[in-house]
């Protein structure tokens, strides 16, 4: 503050500090306020006056700081009092004739705000997770062009199934891929379904955008005839035609970057793609995704003639599973497997109009066939 | 560099200024500033995110605001706007490299595209601390008069390209000196006013501090595990007959060996870099120990810990304080008569480090 502050201050005026914005010199002022703005009287005899709507209030908002006034431009000139009756002067004045002031808010009424401004957040941010990110995402998906789905899914399926850990028998190969072209016709849909078979003890399968499926070991080899892996194939061909991974991956980076926005800076929104990227094998589909990826698989199944219990009794199989170490991977993002299998036995009233694809016994050796 | 004396103060001449020691202080509660992120976070919110920017002119001018050198409060004249603007430049440059490695990538270049992403990046990381010492500096002033750097683009580039290749090459023995000269550029080409900020840290005492902390880690290293070696007996270890809660015990004494070097490096560091800087002939000093820093650390983790990081407004602001309460300028420094030599600057820099989250002055 100025070092002399002895400016003769009265009820009417108060001492100030005076900053011309050429030099760093303090002059000491009196200040005094009429209907129209202030009076600023220097220690000489001269004084100036500045108009209450060119007036910009930097600081004094807060508990104990002093009221910073400037004026002009780019370089203002600056105006700091530290006595407290200088502002509520100052708000009787401008009260309901000039909004940008700023005066300090009496302690109850401050906790009354800042609870309420809380308590809306947190409804805002419920509401924008719940509905408006989802609702983005929809809007946002059909817009996606294919090919920047096709070489996410690419770049995506590269670094997080490495070469080596591929199966790479030829035969369960072609049996599964024969079972997927059967499925789906390759020349009726934007893209190239593309199953890549994993040797890993994790009991898991994912689809990722653009056409890319992944299918563990483990789970292969509980499949008890190619009907249920027709099954899980036609479950996650659903989630890629109907562009459930692209649509949950929207989801997830749009709260990703909110949350960052949220809490300090948008740090490295880059970094923050490529982790959502990385996070796509448990990408979390709502419950909505995963009931039409359920019922237009079994339809896909049956156009494709197979025997659509199969999807079912795959489950079943999974229901003695659950509970096992190994599984929950597969599991936490599906819904219950109890609900699951009663929801698609009312789905299948005709019964199976094919034969079996192959024995079981046949299967289960061709399934096994990853296995090094 | 001599103070300009032309100012509105003709009767004071240097000879009757004492030698003082000006002091920071920080007035700001957690209190206050719990209640700025709190509004910032709703508007943020009910604007979907556009209300981020303002908020951050928020928060720094009350930050700002808060400190106090030698009797007078500083001031932040930053706006929204210019920052949201330097947002979008920056998102273009940024949106720029990352779409161009996309297409090198998808069109079957993936490797120049890896490339092109390194490059532009690295490209992008001085301009974007050029530009934000330069926006920082030019929007913050104390006494009406401004902060500024006059730095540019092309020099520290090249700096930090030589620097980097230099320490790659010598497997990290040039690191402290890259290190001083960049700390010597940013520095020497800030000002206040028509005054200038000056480093004279000199990169062999950098070296050494390296250098020392270095070999006690090594030492240590070598004393713990000799200690370890003969206190327990190996073979019941390679039996699998110790317990998983003796191994982890044997691992303490070598994280708290790694904490205090670190913390001691990070002490020695920020006094090297304190203690180098003067401005107008008036030197700063840093009064920082490894015990207070550690009390500040041990403090602010466990308030973050068992208020679930609701605690952050506190914490900002008791570093902020101690940051204030450790730091003096001390020598013959007439304050009254710096002249206002302000820079035009834009925020593009600024919002370009948020992207590749760098910071203009580290440590």
């Amino acid at each position: 503050m100025c070092a002399d502050t002895d400016t003769g201050a009265t009820a009417q005026s108060w001492a100030g500090c005076y900053y011309d914005g050429k030099t760093s010199a303090q002059h000491s002022v009196t200040v005094a306020l009429n209907e129209r703005g202030i009076t600023i009287h220097n220690t000489d005899g001269s004084r100036r006056f500045w108009l209450y709507e060119n007036i910009r209030q930097t600081q004094g908002e807060h508990a104990g700081e002093p009221v910073r006034l400037e004026y002009g431009h780019p370089l203002p000139e600056a105006l700091v009092i530290e006595d407290a009756s200088f502002l509520s002067d100052l708000q009787i004045l401008v009260r309901h004739r000039y909004r940008h002031f700023h005066f300090p808010v009496a302690a109850p009424r401050r906790i009354a705000l800042l609870t309420g401004a809380l308590f809306v957040s947190l409804a805002a941010v419920g509401a924008l997770v719940l509905w408006g990110i989802p609702a983005f995402a929809t809007l946002v998906t059909p817009w996606v062009p294919v090919s920047w789905e096709t070489a996410l899914g690419r770049t995506v399926l590269a670094q997080m199934v490495p070469n080596e850990q591929r199966c790479t028998n030829e035969v369960l190969q072609r049996q599964v891929n024969l079972l997927m072209a059967r499925l789906v016709n390759p020349t009726k849909i934007p893209y190239e379904l593309h199953v890549t078979i994993v040797d890993s003890h994790v009991f898991n399968a994912y689809a990722l955008p653009g056409g890319e499926i992944v299918l563990f070991r483990p789970l292969l080899e509980a499949t008890q005839s190619p009907e249920e892996l027709a099954g899980v194939l036609a479950h996650e061909a659903e989630h890629i035609l109907l562009r459930h991974t692209t649509q949950s991956l929207l989801r997830d980076l749009s709260l990703a970057a909110l949350v960052g926005a949220a809490f300090g800076d948008v740090t490295g929104i880059g970094a923050l793609a490529i982790q959502a990227a990385r996070t796509l094998s448990t990408l979390h589909y709502s419950r909505d995704m995963e009931e039409q990826a359920d019922l237009e698989g079994i339809k896909l199944l049956q156009q494709a003639h197979f025997n659509p219990a199969g999807m079912i009794q795959f489950f079943e199989t999974l229901k003695t599973r659950e509970g096992r170490l190994d599984v929950p991977a597969y599991l936490s993002s599906h819904p219950q497997t109890e609900q699951r299998i009663s929801r698609l036995k009312a789905l299948v009233h005709q019964p199976a109009d094919s034969p079996p694809t192959s024995s079981d016994e046949v299967w289960k050796k061709t399934a096994a066939l990853c296995r090094k | 560099m001599t103070i300009a004396l032309q100012g509105s103060s003709p009767s004071i001449s240097t000879q009757s200024i004492p030698n003082k020691i000006h002091r920071l202080k920080f007035h700001g509660t957690g209190e206050a500033l719990f209640g700025i992120f709190i509004l910032n976070l709703l508007k943020i919110i009910l604007t979907l995110g556009i209300y981020y920017f303002w908020g951050k002119v928020k928060t720094r001018t009350f930050i700002w605001g808060q400190t106090e050198f030698a009797g007078d409060r500083f001031a932040y004249h930053g706006t929204g706007l210019e920052l949201f603007l330097g947002w979008v430049k920056a998102s273009v440059l940024f949106g720029g490299v990352l779409a161009l490695q996309w297409v090198l990538t998808v069109s079957d270049h993936p490797y120049i595209g890896t490339l092109a992403l390194w490059l532009g990046i690295g490209g992008l990381v001085p301009l974007a601390q050029i530009g934000t010492m330069r926006y920082r500096l030019s929007r913050s002033s104390w006494r009406g008069v401004r902060f500024s750097f006059r730095g540019a683009v092309q020099p520290f580039f090249l700096l930090s390209l030589r620097g980097l290749a230099l320490s790659a090459i010598t497997f990290g023995i040039f690191y402290p000196f890259y290190e001083c000269e960049s700390r010597a550029y940013l520095i020497d080409q800030s000002r206040f006013g028509s005054s200038s900020f000056q480093f004279d840290g000199q990169p062999k005492d950098l070296f050494w501090i390296y250098a020392r902390h270095s070999i006690a880690m090594l030492v240590g290293m070598v004393v713990l595990a000799g200690i370890i070696f003969a206190t327990h007996d190996l073979t019941a270890v390679g039996n699998g007959s110790v317990s998983p809660l003796i191994g982890f015990a044997m691992f303490v004494p070598f994280m708290v060996l790694v904490g205090i070097v670190m913390l001691s490096v990070n002490v020695s560091r920020r006094r090297f870099f304190s203690n180098h800087t003067s401005f107008a002939g008036a030197r700063f000093k840093t009064t920082i120990t490894m015990g207070n820093l550690l009390r500040l650390y041990a403090t602010n983790a466990l308030l973050l810990l068992f208020t679930l990081g609701l605690a952050f407004p506190w914490v900002t602001v008791r570093s902020r304080r101690y940051d204030c309460d450790h730091l003096t300028l001390t020598g013959v420094l007439d304050l009254d008569v710096i002249q206002q030599d302000a820079q035009k600057a834009t925020a593009v820099g600024e919002e370009l480090s948020g992207f590749l989250d760098v910071d203009a002055l580290p440590g």
